[in-house]
């Protein structure tokens, strides 16, 4: 069977990687010339992108959490 | 052409569901395909208004009612019962093709309906019909997952029966309008829709259910049930404040299941309950841009989760397997559909260009507009919570990952093209949503692209992104594990079937048994002490008369047996019952 495998090489994935910080930077760069929300009173310079990534880092911990709780083995209610 | 073909557009599908229990192949796949097709046609030419008429002792009922909130409802279930249609024909399992077009059937009836007892019967064959959707996987843990979605969605269809004829009774008549939410008879009614709607904590059923169906079968009910609620909230509870927050912690709580589940189908379960989460938040604020919103949101998520459910489907079509922990790396090999479940992701998670994110985005406005700044902060997170699973999790688990040397074909070529109609879709909406916009309840005067907009969107996505990227490199993103979540149908699978119900089974048996021998034995015994003839004869009669006695044991052994075995759906039925005497009496 042929086999499509770009991932593979170290060069595509250096690639893939330079170009999605050079998305982020320009995100955070084009935000200067971003006409502002006024009926946010919170919304600061990079808000959405410090929200973005606090709530991520929240809700991978969170979901830690709740495995620490409620996790259970495969047959628990039986096969 | 006439308003009433609108009305007979469900019965269309059943008509087609009976021609498919004729045996032959081609014909199959020709009604299969044909009846939806012929009703998208039927469906372009109707005109909105009410029609099919009818006189029900004395009720008006109508079948059907197109107008603005139900037309964009019909035409998304059309063209999603013939996406379904295609991604099915492969195979050739009646069971599944025959309940698969009566449900869709069902649901369009649901949304055509104009009077109460018209959705109360549309409503409960949408039950009957999905449950087949699973039992056709004939698997025993299919077998009793279908029971129990069975059991729970009867007590939903008990509550919103309840409702109706108390709201009948108040002579408002059958016409389904705007409820306030106050008094008995509306909170049942909004109890039912909100259990087909898996507003928590009626929620559990849904993710106990779907990953148990087939592999078509998840497709098709991914989109009817659930959706069909959001348009009966819209219709009812429209502006509804508890709808809100009801709506925003429903966003919210799935996330973290999702982003610790194993089963791919259940990771886009959890994830159909965080964004029919969206949808009922839009329909609480219940402003034009906030119905609006709901709608398209709807009608958006309904194409790009019905693509996530046909690329995971496909993969545990080709593989046999649906894990995390059992698969990765298969994109080497099924690299189509492994872009298409991109697409699909990236529609879910609301990238700009994207079919969610010119719906999503009218929602969240919507509560920027009405200084709803908790619920838009909720919003926002699970935003972002939605990248985490649905965007990154399911792609990446699927078809990257960890290579476990899976080597497995591309799906049949019905699949594939069902999924590129899909993934089409998803891009064409997110690039050109006017043609969305001009189906939607009211006149739309909303941009989705505008700079603040797609820079705050892309910070919020990508660096939620970067967020998973660096916690995964550092290793302190949750592992695959073989294990399962604890969620609230425990209540009704553990604590009710495999605790409670025991303990009363056993005190009714020592009762029971107690009551016999002293009835028995302790009445013969006695009969016995009297004089002469009389006792030889009132002994016969009274062993005449402990005869159904001794039937009712051998029955309630019986009973007991069946009970035994499947405890967790007849406790279920057992609530049921004691639903309906409360109804009795009300």
């Amino acid at each position: 069977m042929r086999e499509f495998d770009p991932f593979s090489s170290k060069k595509v994935r250096r690639i893939g990687t330079v170009l999605f910080y050079l998305l982020l930077f320009s995100l955070l760069f084009f935000e200067f010339f971003m006409e502002k929300h006024p009926l946010l009173p919170f919304e600061r310079y990079a808000f959405f992108a410090a929200f973005g990534f606090v709530s991520c880092v929240f809700v991978i911990y969170g979901a830690k959490i709740l495995r620490y709780f409620l996790k259970r083995k495969e047959d628990y209610y039986g096969k | 052409m006439g308003n009433n073909l609108a009305a007979l557009l469900p019965f269309l599908f059943y008509a087609g569901s009976i021609g498919l229990l004729i045996r032959y192949k081609t014909w199959q796949k020709v009604v299969l395909l044909g009846i939806p097709i012929l009703s998208i046609f039927i469906f372009f030419f109707l005109h909105k208004g009410v029609s099919g008429q009818l006189n029900f002792f004395g009720y008006a009922l109508n079948i059907s009612r197109l107008d603005s909130l139900s037309y964009p409802f019909v035409l998304i279930f059309l063209i999603m019962s013939i996406l379904g249609s295609i991604y099915s024909l492969h195979h050739t399992d009646r069971l599944q093709h025959c309940s698969s077009l009566a449900y869709a059937g069902s649901a369009i009836g649901v949304v055509l309906a104009g009077d109460w007892f018209t959705l109360y019967v549309f409503w409960e064959l949408m039950a009957i019909f999905s449950t087949f959707l699973i039992l056709a996987r004939r698997t025993e843990g299919a077998r009793k997952a279908a029971f129990r979605y069975f059991s729970v969605h009867v007590l939903g269809g008990l509550l919103l029966l309840g409702g109706i004829l108390m709201e009948v009774k108040t002579a408002k008549g059958l016409q389904i309008g705007h409820l306030d939410l106050k008094g008995l008879s509306s909170w049942l009614i909004f109890l039912g829709i909100a259990l087909n709607g898996a507003i928590p904590p009626l929620h559990a059923w849904l993710k106990d259910a779907y990953p148990e169906a087939t592999v078509t079968g998840a497709v098709f009910m991914s989109a009817f049930t659930t959706k069909s609620a959001v348009y009966l909230m819209a219709r009812v509870f429209a502006g509804t404040e508890l709808l809100i927050w009801l709506g925003a912690i429903m966003t919210i709580l799935p996330v973290f299941y999702a982003e610790v589940e194993n089963d791919l189908r259940r990771v886009l379960s959890y994830s159909i309950i965080n964004q029919v989460g969206f949808m009922m938040c839009g329909v609480g604020i219940g402003t034009q841009l906030a119905i609006n919103g709901a709608v398209s949101h709807a009608f958006c998520h309904i194409i790009y989760k019905a693509l996530l459910f046909m690329s995971t489907g496909a993969v545990l079509h080709v593989t046999g397997r649906i894990r995390c922990t059992e698969l990765g790396g298969v994109y080497k090999t099924m690299p189509i559909t492994a872009l298409f479940c991109m697409i699909a992701a990236a529609s879910i998670s609301a990238f700009p260009l994207f079919s969610g994110f010119v719906s999503k985005s009218m929602i969240i406005s919507a509560s920027e507009n009405e200084r709803l700044i908790i619920a838009w902060l909720m919003l926002q997170f699970a935003s972002a919570g939605v990248i985490a699973h649905a965007g990154i999790k399911v792609p990446f688990f699927a078809f990257f990952g960890h290579d476990r040397g899976l080597r497995a074909k591309e799906p049949p070529i019905n699949m594939l093209f069902s999924m590129g109609v899909a993934a089409f879709l998803c891009v064409f909406l997110g690039v050109y949503p006017k043609p969305l916009y001009q189906i939607l309840p009211y006149p739309v005067d909303y941009v989705p692209y505008t700079g603040h907009h797609v820079i705050s969107q892309g910070q919020l996505l990508l660096f939620a992104i970067l967020a998973f990227y660096l916690m995964l490199k550092a290793g302190v993103y949750p592992p695959e594990l073989k294990a399962i979540n604890l969620d609230l149908d425990w209540f009704y699978r553990r604590l009710l079937g495999g605790y409670l119900l025991p303990w009363l089974l056993r005190l009714i048996e020592l009762i029971s048994s107690w009551a016999y021998r002293v009835i028995s034995v302790g009445l013969t015994r006695s009969l016995c002490l009297l004089p002469n003839r009389l006792p030889n004869l009132l002994v016969g009669l009274c062993l005449g008369l402990l005869r159904p006695f001794s039937i009712y044991e051998r029955l309630k052994k019986e009973l007991l047996d069946t009970l035994l075995k499947e405890p967790s759906s007849i406790s279920m039925a057992l609530a049921v019952v004691g639903i309906f005497l409360l109804w009795i009496l009300l």
